[in-house]
């Protein structure tokens, strides 16, 4: 081969030990592969194993006298050292847990606390490993272990999201609504995804104190507030209703518009006007809610605003104002031709579909 | 021939160099792939999608279908779509002036009548004939719109034009999804709170030989013919190991067009599905992060490595050449079109590291692989081979390429495990070590028809005959 610059150093001899190097070193790593497929092959069935040790140990918690044949209580007490078979165990547990109340579950948690778990879940709780932590505070809470509350209070701001998330859960599992507290404190937002999971927990408690939704309202915290108007949403409460106005001015049009959807459920008779004042200054989007809104809130007062606003409209808009229109009085839609410019396409269009959709 | 040797020298240096940037590159991947891949995995470990399943406070979703001449299947495709679980859905299913019957059965079959309907054109298409609901309450969440053929770019426009929720997710109607399949998509829109997730891809697996009863995935089985099993471990690499680490960078380029979720109001913004490409759904991604990147507008493209739609694979070599010959098409199509982000720094990661990836590693790699084939046979007309050295490194790339595979047959097990038994991992491993011979040439080849075809201005789909679910194995 010709010398140049490159040949010089790299020379076809040094290339061809290299790449024999590489090739026995990947023939290495290749049975290295198999031998781990074979080796985790055989673990799936020592995984079956203990998950149907596990599954029997939860079932005789559950039905049988727990102290009757084992010096311990419990059978299965002598597989507890196993790592692995601890973390089936919980998990069986806590599934358990999540469809069992009253005695049933009362053995359940003296099963966990004879076999000691609450122990090696104080030790996931230290794990640096993110999702270790957040499976001792799932555990911990899914036992009710309300001793810990101060403890996991500390992970309400854990640079880890899911650690951050399961806390949160934990706290409101453990101490109801009260655990809401957690909103005067957090500093990173609250995804849309973890409220469903705090609304759904939420929905079988009876409401906390009225001003501390209203001072969640106030939070600097967008998430927090948004929290907040789904609340005031999820259990109706009308007191709140002026608190939900001021909503209305908020900085953040996430904000408003999260507050434009709760005012469809909680309004008065001043709520149209409140909304028809600021409509000029908000969002096309938020606009479009507001539009949706008077749909079900609006009054005969409100139709000569509503096609005040068709004209310059956008034809998603356009379709949403005669939707509201057709709702508050479905007989101004038949007189509708009488509105001028209503012959202007798109309008005699969407009118057709809207009285399509009224029969 | 004093000339011949450095033109040679040359070469050999150039396609050596870059062999090591793209073996480096997939090393990378593999790597990266695992962090995410395991990230996932142990978040999805606290997901209760129950509660997703139930909550009204989900993201609205429309799936669009776009259908063409699908008359023989479509009444049980669009039944396995209406079963999907979940609560704010519509489903849409466009018949793109098909010449077959389809339009009549699915009127017949979920009693449809023709609606008045202000069809909203926000994005630019052919004209539509007609908006159709059904009279039965049972099929409340779907709408059939019958339009003038226009291609899949323009049906899904269509679709987009009429859906009424956020979120559109574009599927191709013969593909099976999973119940959940939805439900894991949308999540990941729910998740974000510092930037706008515009688009979420899942995982798209083979069917072939898979026990599919009433539109729905009944059991996983290996492909039995060589040709869809070897296209298993393709999808296999491609996404649980590629789309995963270029999700972790949040790079990715494609989202399958078989199934992936969409931000509505950016794809309209960004103007909806290009129909001048054959790959239209890389074309959008591509448009989306793009319109993303000139707004300013913090974004993610998302994906995860559930498989969550199922679908039929060419089981022949003719099918499979269309397939690919369309692939490259859109992909060069998608690179022209957006020639502007290369080495752009302006556009981040997207002209930096991504777009760079696609044109070298995508677009040029069969290039790169037909001339160095070319070059070989030059070089043995006139005996300038260095044997020991040809030798070595042909064993050096194949090694590689099997290990690559296998580490991904690996990740696989470890993670999904849809192909359970032993003997379906061996064949998956056997088939790693066929592919370099009975797979990957034909590729490159039809890769390389692609690129003369393109240059030809042959701008056809390609007709893709499919079998049918019907003969799937069944016990």
């Amino acid at each position: 081969m010709h010398e140049n610059l490159i040949g010089a150093i790299l020379t076809p001899y040094i290339i061809n030990r290299l790449i024999l190097l590489f090739t026995l070193f990947m023939g290495a790593l290749l049975l290295l592969m198999a031998a781990l497929l074979i080796f985790y092959s055989n673990r799936q069935k020592l995984r079956t194993k203990r998950k149907q040790l596990a599954q029997m140990v939860v079932q005789k918690a559950i039905f049988y006298d727990s102290s009757a044949d084992n010096p311990y209580g419990f059978y299965g007490y002598e597989h507890i050292r196993d790592r692995r078979f601890r973390e089936v165990l919980v998990t069986d547990i806590i599934s358990a847990r999540k469809n069992l109340t009253g005695s049933a579950f009362i053995q359940l948690k003296e099963l966990y606390e004879r076999l000691h778990l609450e122990k090696y879940a104080l030790r996931k709780l230290n794990s640096p490993r993110w999702h270790v932590k957040a499976q001792a505070i799932q555990e911990l809470a899914a036992l009710q272990l309300e001793q810990y509350v101060q403890k996991l209070s500390k992970l309400i701001n854990h640079p880890n999201e899911l650690v951050r998330m399961e806390t949160q859960t934990a706290l409101l599992q453990l101490r109801g609504f009260e655990g809401l507290e957690f909103l005067y404190q957090v500093s990173y937002p609250i995804s849309d995804w973890q409220q469903i999971k705090l609304l759904h927990q939420l929905q079988t408690l009876p409401p906390t104190a009225d001003t501390e939704i209203a001072n969640w309202l106030r939070s600097e915290n967008d998430t927090v507030c948004i929290l907040a108007i789904r609340i005031i949403k999820q259990f109706h409460l009308f007191q709140l209703h002026d608190a939900l106005i001021s909503c209305l001015d908020h900085s953040s049009a996430k904000v408003r518009k999260e507050t434009i959807i709760a005012l469809k459920d909680i309004y008065t008779a001043e709520t149209g006007n409140e909304m028809k004042k600021r409509y000029p200054l908000e969002t096309p989007d938020n606009q479009l809610s507001m539009i949706q809104a008077l749909q079900f809130i609006g009054t005969d007062d409100d139709i000569a605003f509503l096609k005040s606003n068709i004209p310059g409209a956008s034809n998603e808009l356009k379709i949403a104002i005669i939707r509201a229109i057709a709702a508050i009085d479905h007989i101004e839609l038949t007189g509708f031709e009488m509105y001028e410019g209503s012959f202007d396409y798109p309008l005699p269009e969407i009118v057709r579909q809207i009285k399509e959709e009224l029969v | 021939m004093s000339w011949i040797a450095p033109i040679i020298d040359f070469f050999t240096y150039a396609v050596l160099l870059y062999t090591a940037i793209l073996i480096s590159g997939y090393i990378f991947i593999g790597i990266f792939s695992v962090g995410e891949t395991r990230r996932y995995i142990h978040k999805n470990s606290f997901t209760d999608y129950r509660l997703l399943a139930t909550s009204t406070q989900v993201p609205s979703v429309s799936i669009l279908a776009p259908a063409y001449n699908e008359g023989a299947t479509i009444i049980e495709n669009v039944r396995s779509l209406l079963s999907i679980h979940y609560n704010n859905l519509e489903v849409i299913v466009i018949n793109d002036g098909s010449k077959d019957d389809s339009l009549e059965k699915l009127i017949k079959a979920y009693d449809l009548y023709r609606t008045e309907y202000f069809y909203n054109e926000q994005i630019a298409t052919k004209p539509v004939r007609g908006v159709y609901r059904s009279r039965n309450k049972v099929f409340r969440k779907l709408t059939v719109v019958d339009k003038v053929n226009g291609g899949k770019a323009d049906a899904l426009n269509v679709g987009v034009n009429i859906a009424r929720n956020n979120y559109t997710v574009c599927i191709d109607v013969d593909c099976v999804l999973e119940q959940d399949a939805i439900l894991k998509l949308a999540k990941p829109f729910m998740e974000q709170t510092t930037k706008r997730v515009i688009a979420t891809g899942g995982v798209v697996r083979i069917a072939n030989s898979c026990e599919i009863e009433g539109g729905r995935l009944v059991k996983v089985r290996l492909p039995e013919q060589f040709l869809p099993r070897v296209q298993t471990l393709e999808y296999i690499r491609a996404f649980l190991l590629g789309r995963m680490a270029w999700s972790r960078l949040n790079g990715l380029l494609l989202i399958s067009g078989a199934f992936g979720a969409f931000d509505r109001e950016i794809v309209i913004k960004a103007g909806g599905y290009n129909h001048k490409t054959v790959g239209e759904d890389m074309e959008l991604v591509v448009r989306m992060r793009r319109y993303m990147e000139e707004h300013k507008e913090p974004y993610v493209v998302s994906f995860i490595p559930d498989p969550l739609c199922w679908t039929e694979a060419p089981s022949t070599y003719k099918i499979l050449g269309r397939q690919r010959n369309r692939w490259t098409r859109g992909t060069i199509e998608t690179l022209r079109f957006h020639s502007v982000m290369f080495f752009n720094p302006k556009y981040g990661v997207l002209g930096m590291l991504s777009y760079p990836y696609w044109f070298f590693f995508e677009f040029l790699a069969p290039i790169v692989e037909f001339v160095g084939f070319i070059v070989f046979l030059f070089c043995c007309a006139f005996g300038l081979v260095d044997w020991t050295f040809f030798v070595s490194l042909l064993g050096f790339i194949f090694s590689f390429g099997f290990l690559y595979s296998l580490f991904a047959i690996f990740m696989e097990v470890l993670t999904y495990n849809q192909y359970n038994r032993h003997r379906d991992v061996l064949r998956l491993m056997l088939t790693a070590f066929l592919e370099p011979f009975l797979f990957h040439p034909f590729v490159v080849w039809s890769a390389i028809k692609g690129n003369i075809d393109l240059l030809r201005k042959k701008n056809s789909w390609g007709e893709m005959t499919r079998q049918g679910f019907a003969g799937a194995k069944k016990n």
